[in-house]
Formats: C-alpha cells, sequence, structure tokens
C-alpha cells in the first residue's frame, strides 16, 4: 500500500486536468441547490444575506450614493462583486444578485480543490473525490445559492493554497503572486482570510529558508540547521514573505486605511459603533472564558456540518499527509486552512465572536462558521482516496469515500439535519422576522413616496420587504443627513419615520416634540411607523 | 607586445546615409511636426490653466482654466491606465513567452561557424580597457570567424595610450573615428558597420562582460529563428547590484526589463526598443536599414522601433551581458537623462508622420509603440504634476483641487494611484526574485524615491531637448566608478 514520492509530487505535465468536467459537475450541482433553495423560498432565510444585498445596492441606489456605502463592518469584496447584478431590481429583490457570485465562487472551489489535491497526490481521482466532497455537503450547497459570503471565501483560500502548494512543487517566484492574489481577494471577503494569510505567510518563510538551505553540503543535524538560519536562508524568507505580501496584505492595509479616512479609526470595523463585538456576543454566553465548552462547541459546528464520519476519516487523510511529505510546503499549506480552528475556539472563548450549537445553549447561531472545515476535510479525504495508488485496487477507496460522502449528505437531509439550513429556517420563522414581515408588508401596502427616516442597522429585512426604493432612506450610513434628520425630521424632508424599541432613532425622537408633526400609522409594540400629518398625500399635486 | 592594425575613417559625407536607406531621422524633429504642434500647444494650454486656476481671481478666467485644468487632468489618468494596462499585459505575457524551448550549443567544427563581427565604441574609457579586452578573449568562439573593431575617437588620447598598453591578438583592430558631427556612439558605429565582414554582428560596450559562449547561442538561436527575426537582443545584468541604495534599484528594474518586459514585448509581437547593448544583428539587414541615426542619444531604442517598421522582428538570446550599475547618483541622472531624451527624440521622429507610421506598424503595435516609448517619459513628466496635486490636497484640503476631479476622473485616478503605483512597484519586486536578490525586495518599498530621480532626468532630459545647443548631445556616462572584484553580488 505504498505510494512513491514521486506519487505525492507529479510533474502536472503528465496529469490529465479535467477541469472542464468538475467545472461543468460542479455548475449543474450549484444550479440544482439553487432551484431547490428558490422553491422552498430559503434564499434569503439568514438575516445577513439580505443585508449584503442592500449593501451592495446603496452603492449605486441611495440617497448618498458612492462607495462609502460599503461601510466599514463587512469587508468589501462580496458587495463589490455583487454590484453589477444588485443593480437591477429583479436581481436585487431575488436574492439572484448574491447568489450569482456565491455560485461562481462554489464552482471555482470546487475546481481549486480538484487541482490541489491533484498536485498533492499525482492522482486526478483524488481530486475527484476532494471535489465530490465538497460538492455533495449540504450545508455548502446551500450557502452557495444564499447571498451569504462564505463560498466566495473559500474559492479565494483554496487558490491561494493551490498557488502556494505549486510554488513548493515548482519554486516559480510567480506561483507566490498567485497566492498573494488569491490571499488578497479572501482578505477582502472575510475576516477569517487574515487568519489564514498569516498562515501561509508563515509556510512561506519556512519554504523559501528549506529552499535556501538545501543547497546546503552539511549531513548532521546541527549542520542544516545552522543552513536553516544562514545568511542566505533568511534573506530568502524575508524576499519571499515580503514578496508575497506586497500583494497579500495590500487588502488588509486598505481596509484599515479606508476605517480611518472615512470613519476616523484605524481598527472602525472591530471596535465601530456597528461592528463591536457586544453587539452580537451577550454577557451570559456559556463559551466566554471557558476554553473547553468552546473548543466542544466549535467541534459540535463542524461535526453538524460536515459529519462526524467523514471528519475522522479526513483526519487520518491528513496525518498521511503529514506523515508522507514531512511537512513540506504542501502538507503546510493545507495546514493554514485547520488553523482556523482554534481561531475559532480562541474567539468563542473571548467572546469576539458568538456561536451555539443545541448540544450546549440548545439553539442554533452561526453555525456555518463550522463549515469552514469542509476545505481541509475534502483535502484530507482526497489524500485518503488515494491510498492503494498503482495497486489493482486503487479505485475501491476513491469509490468508497465518494459514497460515504454522498451518504452522510443524504441522511443529513433526509433527517432534516443540516445545522446552517436548520438555522436559517429557525430565522425565518422566529417571531421576531414575523413581525418584521407584517411591518414590511402594512408599509408596502401604505407606502405613498417621500422620505423614510430608519436605523437600517437591525431593520433590514423591512427596508428589503418593504419594497421602498433605497434612495427614500435616510438612514445612518446617509452622509451629512443622518443627523439633521435626526434632530430635526419635518425640516430634513422627512415624510415617514419607522422606530423600533431601542434603536437610534426611537433613542432619539420617541416622545420629542420633533415627532409630534407626525401621525402614527402602525403599531405592534416594538415597532412603530409615522407619517408626517400635513403633506399632501401623492398624486394631489404640488 | 603585438601591433594591432589601425584604421582611420575620415567622416567625409553624412554617416547615416552613406550606410544605406534614408528615413527620418532625430535631427529632424527641429522642426516639429503639425501633430506635435497640437500636442505641445495643449500642454501649454493646461500649464497656463493650472497657472490661472492658481493666481486669478477672476470667475469667468477661474471657470475656463478650471475647465481645461479638469479636461487635461482626465486626459492624462486615461493615459496613465492605459500604460498601466499596457504593462500589465506586457509582463503577464513574458510569463508564458519565458517557458519556451531554448535551442543549445552544439559542438560543430570551428569552420562552420558562421564569420563574426564585434563593435566596441569607446570614447575616454582607459579605465576599462584592460577587463574590456580580457572579457573579449574570454569569448568561446573561433578566431579566425572574428573580427573585433575597437572604435576610438580621433582625439581620444585616453582610451588610445590605455589600448597601445594592451596586447591585441590578430583579429582585433582598432578603427579611429575622424572629426566630424555629431560625436555620438552611433556614428561611430556607422562608420565601424562598414568596416564589418561577419555575417552577424553585435554592439558591446565597454564596461561589458558577456557570457563566454554568447556569440555561439546567438548563432544557434538564429538559426533557429524565422528570417523576420534580424536582432537578438541578450540579457543584461549588473555585476554589482549591492552596491548602494541606487544600485540596488537600478539592478532591479534591469532584471525587470530584460527578463520581464522585454521578453513580453517579444511575446506580444509589438516594437521592442532595442536595449543598448549585446544586441546582435543579421549584417546585411542592418546595412539595408541604414544603420543607426546619430543624432538619437538612444540609436538602439529608434533602431529597434526601425526594424519594426521594415518588418522585422527582434528576438531574445538567452544569455546575460554583465554591466556596472552606475552607483553616483549625478553620474546616474546623466545616463538617464540621456535615455530619457533619446526616447522622446525617437518618439517625436516617428511620430512625424503617423499615418505612415500607423500603416506600417498596424494599430496595435502603432499604439504599443506610443504606450512603450512615449509613455517612458510622458508618465515621468506627469508623475510629479500629480504626486504634488495630491500632497496639495492632504494638506491644505483644497476645493480648487477637489473641483478638478469629478466622480468618474476621481475614480479612476484612485485605481491609478492604488493599482498604477502598485503593479510598477511590483514589477520591481518580480526584478529581485527574478534575479534571487531576496535582500534588495523590502528596497522595493522605496521605489517611489527612484522614481522621483527618474522625472528629475525627464525634465533635464526635456530642456536638453529645448535647447538647440544641447538637444543631440551625448552625455558621457562614467564607468569604473566600482572594481569588478570588490563588488559583491
Amino acid at each position: 500500500m505504498a505510494v512513491s514520492a514521486a506519487a505525492l509530487r507529479p510533474t502536472l505535465a503528465t496529469l490529465p486536468t479535467r477541469r472542464r468536467w468538475v467545472a461543468a459537475v460542479a455548475a449543474i450541482a450549484s444550479l440544482s441547490a439553487y432551484v431547490v433553495a428558490a422553491r422552498r423560498g430559503a434564499i434569503l432565510d439568514y438575516p445577513d444575506s439580505i443585508a449584503h444585498l442592500l449593501i451592495s445596492r446603496r452603492v449605486v441606489a441611495s440617497s448618498t450614493p458612492g462607495l462609502a456605502q460599503l461601510g466599514n463592518v463587512w469587508l468589501p469584496l462580496p458587495h463589490l462583486l455583487t454590484l453589477p447584478f444588485a443593480a437591477i431590481g429583479s436581481l436585487f429583490y431575488s436574492g439572484l444578485a448574491g447568489s450569482i457570485v456565491s455560485m461562481a465562487a462554489f464552482v471555482a472551489t470546487a475546481v481549486l480543490l480538484q487541482r490541489t489535491v491533484m498536485r498533492l497526490t499525482g492522482s486526478c481521482g483524488a481530486g475527484w473525490v476532494a471535489a465530490s466532497v465538497f460538492m455533495t455537503n449540504p450545508a455548502v450547497l446551500y450557502l452557495q445559492a444564499t447571498p451569504m459570503t462564505e463560498t466566495l471565501l473559500f474559492a479565494c483560500v483554496t487558490g491561494a493554497v493551490y498557488a502556494v502548494v505549486c510554488w513548493g512543487q515548482s519554486g516559480r517566484y510567480e506561483w507566490l503572486a498567485v497566492a498573494g492574489v488569491a490571499a488578497l481577494l479572501g482578505t477582502m471577503s472575510r475576516y477569517e482570510g487574515w487568519i489564514v494569510l498569516a498562515g501561509l505567510a508563515a509556510v512561506v518563510v519556512i519554504g523559501a529558508a528549506r529552499r535556501d538551505a538545501r543547497t546546503t553540503t552539511a549531513t548532521t543535524i546541527g549542520g542544516r540547521l545552522a543552513a536553516l538560519g544562514s545568511r542566505g536562508a533568511r534573506g530568502a524568507a524575508e524576499g519571499s514573505v515580503v514578496f508575497f505580501l506586497a500583494i497579500a496584505a495590500g487588502g488588509i492595509g486598505l481596509w484599515l486605511l479606508w476605517n480611518q479616512v472615512l470613519f476616523g479609526d484605524w481598527l472602525g470595523f472591530q471596535r465601530g459603533t456597528y461592528a463591536k463585538p457586544s453587539l452580537w456576543v451577550s454577557a451570559g454566553e456559556p463559551a466566554v472564558g471557558d476554553l473547553g465548552v468552546a473548543l466542544r462547541t466549535y467541534g459540535y459546528a463542524v461535526t453538524g456540518n460536515v459529519g462526524p464520519v467523514l471528519l475522522a476519516l479526513a483526519a487520518v487523510g491528513l496525518v498521511v499527509l503529514v506523515w508522507r511529505s514531512g511537512l513540506d510546503v504542501a502538507s503546510m499549506a493545507v495546514g493554514s486552512l485547520v488553523l482556523l480552528a482554534p481561531f475559532y475556539v480562541l474567539s468563542l472563548y473571548l467572546g469576539q465572536r458568538p456561536l451555539h450549537v443545541t448540544q450546549i445553549s440548545g439553539d442554533l447561531y452561526n453555525t456555518r462558521f463550522g463549515l469552514l472545515m469542509i476545505l481541509p476535510v475534502a483535502i484530507g479525504l482526497g489524500v485518503l482516496a488515494n491510498l492503494g495508488a498503482g495497486r489493482a485496487w486503487h479505485l475501491v477507496p476513491k469509490v468508497a469515500l465518494v459514497a460515504v460522502a454522498v451518504g452522510s449528505a443524504a441522511l443529513s437531509v433526509h433527517g432534516g439535519d443540516v445545522s446552517v439550513v436548520r438555522e436559517a429556517e429557525a430565522f425565518e420563522s422566529s417571531p421576531t422576522e414575523e413581525a418584521n414581515a407584517a411591518a414590511a408588508s402594512w408599509w408596502r401596502a401604505n407606502y405613498d413616496d417621500g422620505l423614510v427616516l430608519m436605523e437600517g442597522f437591525g431593520n433590514e429585512t423591512v427596508i428589503f420587504e418593504s419594497r421602498i426604493p433605497l434612495d427614500r432612506f435616510v438612514y445612518e450610513g446617509s452622509y451629512q443627513r443622518w443627523e439633521p434628520a435626526l434632530t430635526d425630521p419635518a425640516e430634513s424632508d422627512i415624510t415617514w419615520i419607522y422606530l423600533r424599541a431601542d434603536d437610534e432613532v426611537h433613542d432619539r425622537l420617541a416622545g420629542t416634540p420633533a415627532i409630534d408633526r407626525y401621525q402614527q400609522l402602525f403599531d405592534d409594540g416594538v415597532r412603530q411607523i409615522f407619517r408626517l400629518r400635513d403633506r399632501a398625500p401623492a398624486g394631489a399635486g404640488a | 607586445m603585438t601591433a594591432s592594425p589601425v584604421i582611420r575613417l575620415i567622416d567625409s559625407s553624412h554617416p547615416f546615409s552613406s550606410v544605406g536607406g534614408a528615413r527620418p531621422s532625430a535631427v529632424e524633429t527641429r522642426s516639429f511636426a503639425y501633430i506635435q504642434r497640437v500636442v505641445s500647444c495643449l500642454m501649454a494650454v493646461t500649464v497656463a490653466g493650472l497657472a490661472l486656476a492658481a493666481w486669478t481671481d477672476q470667475s469667468t478666467w477661474m471657470g475656463l482654466a478650471r475647465a481645461t485644468t479638469t479636461m487635461s487632468v482626465g486626459v492624462a489618468t486615461v493615459v496613465y491606465l492605459v500604460v498601466m494596462t499596457a504593462k500589465a499585459l506586457v509582463v503577464a505575457r513574458s510569463v508564458r513567452w519565458r517557458g519556451r524551448p531554448v535551442p543549445a550549443v552544439d559542438d560543430r567544427p570551428d569552420h562552420a561557424w558562421p564569420a563574426y563581427s564585434i563593435l566596441v565604441p569607446l570614447y575616454r574609457e582607459g579605465q576599462v580597457v584592460v577587463p574590456l579586452v580580457r572579457s573579449l578573449l574570454a569569448l568561446d568562439y573561433p578566431t579566425d570567424r572574428l573580427q573585433v573593431l575597437l572604435l576610438i575617437e580621433h582625439d581620444d588620447v585616453e582610451t588610445a595610450s590605455a589600448l597601445g598598453g594592451v596586447d591585441l591578438p590578430p583579429h582585433f583592430r582598432s578603427v579611429i573615428v575622424g572629426e566630424g558631427g555629431p560625436r555620438t556612439k552611433p556614428r561611430a558605429c556607422n562608420l565601424g558597420l562598414a568596416e564589418v565582414t561577419g555575417e552577424y554582428c553585435v554592439i558591446f560596450d565597454a564596461e561589458d562582460r558577456p557570457d563566454a559562449d554568447q556569440l555561439k547561442r546567438t548563432v544557434v538561436t538564429f538559426e533557429a529563428s524565422p528570417p523576420e527575426v534580424v536582432c537578438l537582443q541578450a540579457r543584461l545584468e549588473y555585476w554589482n547590484p549591492n552596491t548602494n541604495g541606487l544600485t540596488r534599484f537600478f539592478a532591479a528594474e534591469y532584471a525587470m526589463n530584460f527578463s520581464l518586459y522585454l521578453p513580453g514585448l517579444v511575446g506580444h509581437g509589438w516594437p521592442v526598443p532595442l536595449g543598448g547593448t549585446s544586441n546582435h544583428f543579421r549584417t546585411n539587414t542592418l546595412r539595408d536599414l541604414g544603420g543607426w541615426d546619430p543624432f538619437n542619444v538612444t540609436e538602439d531604442a529608434d533602431l529597434g522601433i526601425w526594424l519594426a517598421r521594415r518588418g522585422g522582428r527582434v528576438g531574445l538570446v538567452d544569455s546575460v551581458t554583465l554591466e556596472e550599475a552606475n552607483s553616483q547618483v549625478g553620474n546616474w541622472l546623466r545616463q538617464r537623462s540621456r535615455w530619457m531624451k533619446g526616447f522622446m527624440q525617437t518618439w517625436l521622429a516617428h511620430s512625424r508622420a503617423p499615418r505612415r507610421l500607423l500603416a506600417e506598424l498596424g494599430w496595435r503595435r502603432f499604439l504599443a509603440f506610443h504606450l512603450v516609448v512615449g509613455g517612458t517619459w510622458f508618465t515621468c513628466l506627469l508623475n510629479p504634476v500629480f504626486w504634488g496635486l495630491t500632497l496639495l490636497y492632504a494638506v491644505t484640503g483644497s476645493d480648487t483641487i477637489r473641483s478638478l476631479y469629478p466622480a468618474p476622473i476621481f475614480y479612476a485616478g484612485l485605481v491609478s494611484l492604488v493599482v498604477g503605483n502598485w503593479l510598477f512597484a511590483y514589477t520591481m519586486f518580480m526584478g529581485c526574485m527574478e534575479r534571487g536578490l531576496y535582500r534588495n525586495v523590502k528596497w522595493m518599498l522605496a521605489v517611489p524615491l527612484y522614481w522621483a530621480l527618474m522625472s528629475v532626468a525627464a525634465y533635464r532630459a526635456g530642456l536638453q531637448l529645448l535647447d538647440p545647443k544641447r538637444q543631440y548631445y551625448w552625455e558621457k556616462t562614467t564607468h569604473g566608478l566600482v572594481s569588478e572584484p570588490a563588488a559583491g553580488a
């Protein structure tokens, strides 16, 4: 059952690529999943998916349009990519504007996973196994049908890992530039990309130093270690990592600059009004300050998305990879994806991110964080599938692993046990969302033009479902119009005011004389909608 | 000690027409063509508009000045974006081009190698004569098939004396270039070309250290190339990249130019401004083409464009010639301003008849010519203006400056500022990686300082071009500032 080192480091010229076939199969899977999710009305179940769409469209259609509408909470790439589609009303309101980006990223990820595993194993079939594991995962299939940003991150970091693997095997510095571009895009998609970047930078340092030290004639361990710390090795490491980071870290640098220039705080994305963790992490989070609970929480989130059997088999595959490759650049690059697990555990422990699983807190929240492990899992299973390479029975593990992946997916779907989907459905059917839908529905029927004063944060679904044109809203992102409108809405030509208990409009206007000129038309105890009393109704003439 | 044969060549006629077909020369750039006058007027109006915007309070003048300046800013931004895109396309193409197979040198008998001539123009190069001769003697080529012509100005006592003390073999000849003008390297080369007997010929500079097998590699590459490839450019590298900060930038720039930029241009089939030295020609074609323009101070770049106009192509030979990187700022500025002036002369000379140029090159290569030759000095002239505007706005927050940037120009300018500057800097990073100069990569973060020097050189070149006395003046670059053995790579 031995696989030669040569099989682990093939020349690509000898490999059949089959890229188009992977892309075609992934595209079919993607479209099928989209149709299923759309028919179930589940494309926009996650409130965040609506918020992403709103950000994109506001850049071109808002009371103060422009790139500043990208804000400083979420990273900008998903919104920039969605922008051309979100500008089209039908694509925007159906959610397809964001889904297009996610679906394209899903296809790219499948292709890149297959190619990465081909590079690692020399086996096209093993690459197919990795791609299949990814393409059959129900949680991935659901998220790629929505405007959520996870699949875009998947594509970017897989691309970065693939390019670093290619650099490690070929030594051509151009691959570092490619890795830098992919990592740059990853760091501009989701903050997890920053962690992967840090991991890959470390891989580049070690890999470049090792490459230079390889020329040493020393045979002793001491001699080799000395070569690793030699001036030449240090220079190679320094030059390579600067070359890599000159692209890869550019996005982070620009994001910090953006935060400073537009919002006056380099770290506004972390501690700004709408970004600080206290907005999401409640005081009683069980994982905060308890490393064991944090660890178990993340573990449950991973198994809830990937399944325990595949997770265990993938762990074996990754051990095989490290065992055979001896912690070379390729296996370390894959390791940078695993780095996200301790990052999340630490985030939960420090109270930076909320994550709820039923086994710990009885509910589901942000369980998709666990889905990020699908990438190392797919690669691990791809490597495992290559066991038996060169033997008559080499197809057996490949077929078996694909069967396990498909079976695991079928069982999850059949049992309604896909935590990401369950969480999204729970959001959609929650009393809060039902009340939001009722308010939006009333407003949609009664809105008769005029500017609306309303806080965007927390009210995204009402804004979206009311179908009121976005350029009618004055919200916290309306440059130089928000404060005057909060001070004196009537003087600021505001016709409609929406208050939600404890939002900023409520805090500033409820019970003040400024709102006396408005008539309350809707009140469900939490949400109130006011309309200017003395404004002529639409169509009454000037 | 053997006395080498000496030939004295007197400049009795116009050297440019003496060796071949007539074509427009840089000397004719004195009389600007119509299009050049229009461009000059536009630039003058822009400058005037900017001055008015700054100093005049009258609203009508202000309006006119602002409109003119905004239009100019918009045009400049588009130029930046186009140059940036072209550079990205060229560098991207080079990555693929470099993967091509390279013909290997065979072991044919000596008499089967074609006759080869080497032209070495020398002027006040007494310091480097000995190492030059040593490196030429190290060339692996049958001496009975080789002709080395050392071209010396008639009044260059320094070089002549130094050569007098060197034992030269029979295939070396000193050629004394007689009186006449202009006193430039291409004039000397043209006179030398009349003496060339080889099927192929090459120009080497005094400080050059070509790979020993460069001539043989060139021959096999010519033989493997289609007949329209009439010139092969060898890769130039510096042997002293780490002398100081200036040489670090210079070495990275050269590595980028010869390893990424030229291969990209060749890969696209675009006109290639040849690189001064180590360009190997099919002699007959060079003669048919008329040799070099003696008035152009980058005669090689000009020749590269003429090759393209006449349907010829430039290829690259996988061989290196080592040179000395200029390590003194003043000396560097003299050299670079000559290069800039030469590119300006080349652009002006070829732009005199734009329709003819378009017909000869086709629209792609026509555009490429303007970007490669014109874009080089034009962006260097523009850079300080836009750096100044950016700095001024950052300090003062001036509404006047803001008004010059309507939204489309602002966003395009932003892309140009961030992506363009980064892209140009990154090609320098790639140059370092290409040559394995890992420790110099971090230095490239400060490359805007080098760009500032390039802009100084561009303005110096522009002023010289406007000065009738210095229009064709060849600024001498001093070599031998760093002794070769002491320079670490």
